[in-house]
């Protein structure tokens, strides 16, 4: 994908029990983060479905923490060599797991959820801008399969 | 007497420092581009092309960010892969040591390191490499040079200072080790591009080895700071792959791999 947005009826919730925010860090973990291509940035914005390379790096415009992913390159091997098995083929299959097996990655936005709160929003969006060095919008580089916001105590 | 056919482990190991890349003396920096110069023109196990194909193309060995639920191997195994090409550097040259690239330190000046730039009407085998015969048809068959190259950002986008302590201060291994490798490790790489931005290329980059340096001597660092090993006992006979020969409970020492860090060194000869 070129860049993700929460679906605008589905919404995180801010993380409050009984009213008040109860942890000391909040994360959003990334599951089943693609690996192909190049390497990037993934800056994560909240409420901001229109933020840009040049949205400024604040909170103030939303913005909440960025990871990055090392990206493997073209395919130099043979054909199918990119393409990630199912898994083991037989019960002795001990080979390593495929260099482009999916990753997870987690992004620490506290300050970000707490800001939420502040504001006194029920819930926000996420937006995440792919990103290169030189603050340009790469294309069809972000993947992931499912997106959790954590908290801890 | 026949040699045996490995030596024993020797009682009175020398510890030996990794320095700065920013404080090498100009004797260190001279073993460390001999070092690099010698291993580049071997074909064999010591040679810079057998360890570099390991860890992306062809072998891709190497281990990163695995999904929830797998073991993290991201630091014994590239501390175990930074220990065995320091060892063929030092089978050449055995003053040769692997350096460590200070990105907030180089984000203030040049932001690559300068011993690892090109020199001018020399050549310079910290600069760049080719990539082997084995890859590189396909390298350039999808439209890259035949040998590393780097397009790096502005150095104040370098991680700073205040980014790697508030790293270091993290408690439990696991966040560590995950924030480490995605927040600085693998926004280095893409800061540098080039094929350092390509995990199937970036070993045979030789700048490559100062940056993993860097990242491992932030666990060394880390061990310290919170008097820990890092990863969990269940784990510690788990051998890395790729032909290592280690096991993670080999690397989680730096002193019993026969290493340790330094700003800088200096050393005078007493003679009895």
């Amino acid at each position: 994908m070129e860049r993700y947005s929460t679906p605008p009826d589905k919404p995180f919730a801010v993380p409050l029990w009984e009213g008040q925010p109860d942890f000391q860090r909040a994360d959003l973990q990334f599951h089943g983060v693609g690996h192909r291509g190049d390497s990037y940035e993934g800056r994560i914005f909240f409420d901001a479905p229109d933020a840009t390379p040049a949205t400024p790096l604040e909170l103030d415009s939303g913005y909440a923490g960025s990871f990055y992913v090392f990206g493997h390159g073209p395919c130099l091997g043979d054909e199918d060599h990119c393409e990630v098995p199912a898994g083991p083929i037989h019960p002795f299959d001990y080979r390593s797991v495929h260099h482009l097996a999916l990753q997870s990655m987690a992004v620490t936005v506290t300050e970000a959820v707490r800001r939420a709160i502040a504001d006194g929003k029920s819930e926000f969006g996420v937006t995440v801008v792919p990103t290169n060095v030189r603050d340009e919008e790469v294309g069809d580089t972000l993947h992931f399969e499912r997106l959790s916001l954590v908290t801890y105590d | 007497m026949a040699t045996p056919l490995r030596s024993p482990i020797l009682t009175t190991l020398r510890v030996r420092h990794r320095k700065s890349t920013e404080k090498l003396r100009s004797d260190q920096l001279k073993a460390l581009r001999k070092g690099f110069a010698e291993i580049k023109k071997l074909s064999d196990t010591n040679g810079f092309w057998f360890w570099a194909e390991l860890h992306g193309a062809p072998k891709n060995k190497c281990e990163h960010s695995p999904e929830s639920g797998y073991d993290n191997l991201f630091l014994p195994w590239h501390r175990a892969y930074l220990y065995r090409l320091e060892l063929a550097l030092q089978t050449k040259v055995p003053a040769a040591t692997l350096p460590w690239w200070d990105w907030t330190a180089t984000r203030a000046g040049s932001g690559v390191p300068a011993i690892y730039e090109d020199i001018s009407g020399e050549l310079n085998p910290l600069a760049g490499a080719d990539f082997p015969p084995s890859i590189v048809s396909q390298v350039e068959a999808a439209g890259m040079p035949g040998s590393t190259w780097r397009q790096p950002g502005a150095p104040s986008l370098l991680p700073s200072g205040a980014e790697v302590k508030a790293i270091l201060e993290i408690k439990d291994f696991d966040y560590f080790s995950k924030t480490l490798e995605v927040q600085l490790h693998n926004k280095v790489h893409g800061w540098v591009r080039g094929s350092m931005g390509i995990v199937a290329l970036a070993a045979y980059d030789p700048l490559f080895w100062a940056h993993h340096t860097m990242v491992d001597r932030l666990w060394y660092l880390w061990q310290d700071l919170h008097s820990a090993r890092g990863p969990r006992p269940g784990i510690w006979n788990k051998i890395l792959r790729g032909g290592l020969d280690l096991t993670v409970g080999d690397v989680l020492d730096t002193h019993a791999l026969g290493y340790d860090y330094a700003a800088s060194t200096a050393n005078r000869e007493v003679k009895p």
